[in-house]
């Protein structure tokens, strides 16, 4: 892969894998290093794409990975706990904004890919290694326990 | 909700410059192509990447692509190599694992990789098979884990964590490029150890562990006899899935090399450009053709990009009984002809 097909690349698929990582990570830091070492994995790669579609999916593919590994870590996990004791709330955040952060990777990971990326259920138990049946549990978690929050916020 | 959703997400945009962050990256990949460059490059760095790795376990692992757990090992030590298809390298014999406490066990799940990294796959279980219960105190402190004195803990990066079943993995990453010289493991014959040391807490208790695994490594220099199809540029079909595709679909081909060895084979596959797949359908019906007739059967496994435009190379690998046997060799003067998907392909 040359310089300008790696431009191209990030020029029409960076967004998608940064909200993927955000989704899984709730923080820019870890979004861009991540985003980083997808990009660089697609870079020197040997593995030949036909389609653009093909290296979207391909991207997928890898920043999950590389978001459950970072989730799994213990130096991850410790940091984690130490910024979320020492990050103060937000004032100019939304509702949503302040649920998602406290939802579950998993589950905000399935509801961005269902609901921004338009990927189907089937297509996200591929994408994230788990059943179709997980992807609907969460879906349908994940959607009820938003439509409270949205519907509470409606109410004040 | 759809609405609010997608409005949230579209917040959600990265700070730095598209050139900057391309910038990053290239200054990344030569940072990296620079560490390569130190290692001694050998010609057969795919399938010593996987003789290095079966030094440290036993079994079989693709030498490309992602890295993911998958590949469950048996006693053969077999490199897929997509140039010349599987070859046996050795055999682990006489495996043992010694724990320091009899309460556990200590497993070497897998080990996989590509020709820059090297992943080693640990479990810890409770020898009663119940669960590890670290409740209230989930610090898991990797103290110590190395291979045969050659590689340190310090060298590579580890993740361990307790998994859903109530087991500790140790994921244990060695960039080669970096810290191992393959051929510093490569030619280790003999007692192959790895060993470590780890403390966990275990229903309120504290335990410290300390683990070896040890096996003897006996690599084999028999070459193996190879068959090649004497007619190609045959078209056929095969039936396919698009990675962000998941129903089947048919895929017109072209077969461009079939080698087969006694351990599996390799079948290098064209098709147009927007034909180009990334994978094989388990249904593609593969069968060798024994002189009296009678078949055996085989399958599509892991596939390679070429590097070569609009061709892929799938591996090959024989099953009995309709059963994937990783240790099963087949007597190639008995072969005579190989039948994919209903056409015949004469062998010589």
């Amino acid at each position: 892969m040359n310089e300008q097909q790696l431009d191209r690349y990030i020029i029409n698929f960076r967004g998608t894998v940064y909200r993927l990582a955000y989704s899984y990570l709730k923080n820019c830091e870890d979004a861009e290093d991540i985003s980083q070492e997808a990009f660089l994995k697609l870079y020197t790669s040997t593995q030949s794409f036909a389609a653009d579609e093909n290296v979207k999916a391909w991207l997928i593919r890898v920043t999950v990975n590389l978001c459950k590994n970072l989730l799994r870590s213990s130096a991850y996990r410790n940091h984690d706990e130490l910024t979320n004791e020492a990050a103060p709330h937000s004032p100019e955040s939304s509702g949503i904004e302040e649920y998602i952060k406290r939802m579950r990777p998993e589950y905000s990971a399935v509801l961005y890919l269902f609901y921004y990326e338009g990927y189907s259920v089937k297509e996200i138990a591929k994408i994230c290694g788990i059943t179709s049946v997980a992807v609907r549990t969460r879906l349908s978690r994940g959607r009820n326990k938003l439509k409270e929050m949205l519907l509470k916020e409606d109410a004040l | 909700m759809k609405r609010e959703l997608n409005s949230f997400y579209e917040r959600i945009t990265p700070e730095s410059s598209n050139r900057e962050f391309l910038d990053t990256i290239l200054r990344k990949a030569e940072i990296m192509e620079r560490k390569t460059n130190k290692t001694v490059r050998k010609p057969f760095i795919a399938a010593a990447a996987v003789a290095a790795a079966m030094a440290v376990g036993t079994g079989a692992a693709a030498a490309t692509g992602l890295l993911d757990f998958n590949e469950i090992f048996g006693q053969s030590i077999i490199a897929e190599d997509p140039e010349h298809g599987s070859s046996l390298l050795g055999f682990a014999e006489e495996q043992k694992h010694v724990v320091s406490n009899e309460n556990y066990i200590v497993k070497l799940n897998a080990v996989t990789g590509t020709h820059a990294s090297l992943v080693t796959s640990f479990e810890i279980s409770r020898a009663d098979g119940q669960p590890i219960n670290n409740g209230n105190d989930p610090h898991i402190d990797l103290k110590d884990i190395s291979l045969n004195n050659i590689e340190s803990f310090s060298c590579g990066s580890c993740h361990y964590y307790l998994n859903d079943n109530g087991s500790i993995i140790i994921n244990w990453e060695n960039r080669l490029g970096d810290d191992l010289m393959l051929s510093d493991l490569n030619s280790v014959a003999g007692e192959i150890k790895t060993s470590g040391s780890i403390s966990f807490a275990d229903h309120s208790e504290r335990v410290d562990l300390d683990w070896e695994t040890s096996f003897n490594y006996i690599p084999t220099d028999e070459s193996l006899e190879t068959l090649t199809a004497a007619d190609l540029n045959k078209k056929i079909t095969l039936n396919g899935n698009k990675i962000d595709e998941f129903d089947v679909y048919p895929v017109e081909c072209e077969i461009r090399t079939i080698k087969l060895t006694q351990l599996g084979g390799v079948i290098e596959i064209s098709a147009e450009a927007d034909e180009i797949f990334f994978g094989l359908n388990h249904d593609n019906e593969i069968f060798l053709i024994k002189k009296d007739g009678t078949k055996i059967l085989a399958g599509f496994s892991s596939g390679y990009a070429t590097g070569k435009q609009d061709t892929v190379i799938y591996n090959v690998t024989y099953y009995a009984d309709n059963k994937f046997i990783d240790d099963l060799a087949i007597d190639l003067s008995d072969i005579s002809a190989i039948s994919i998907n209903g056409t015949i392909f004469e062998l010589s």
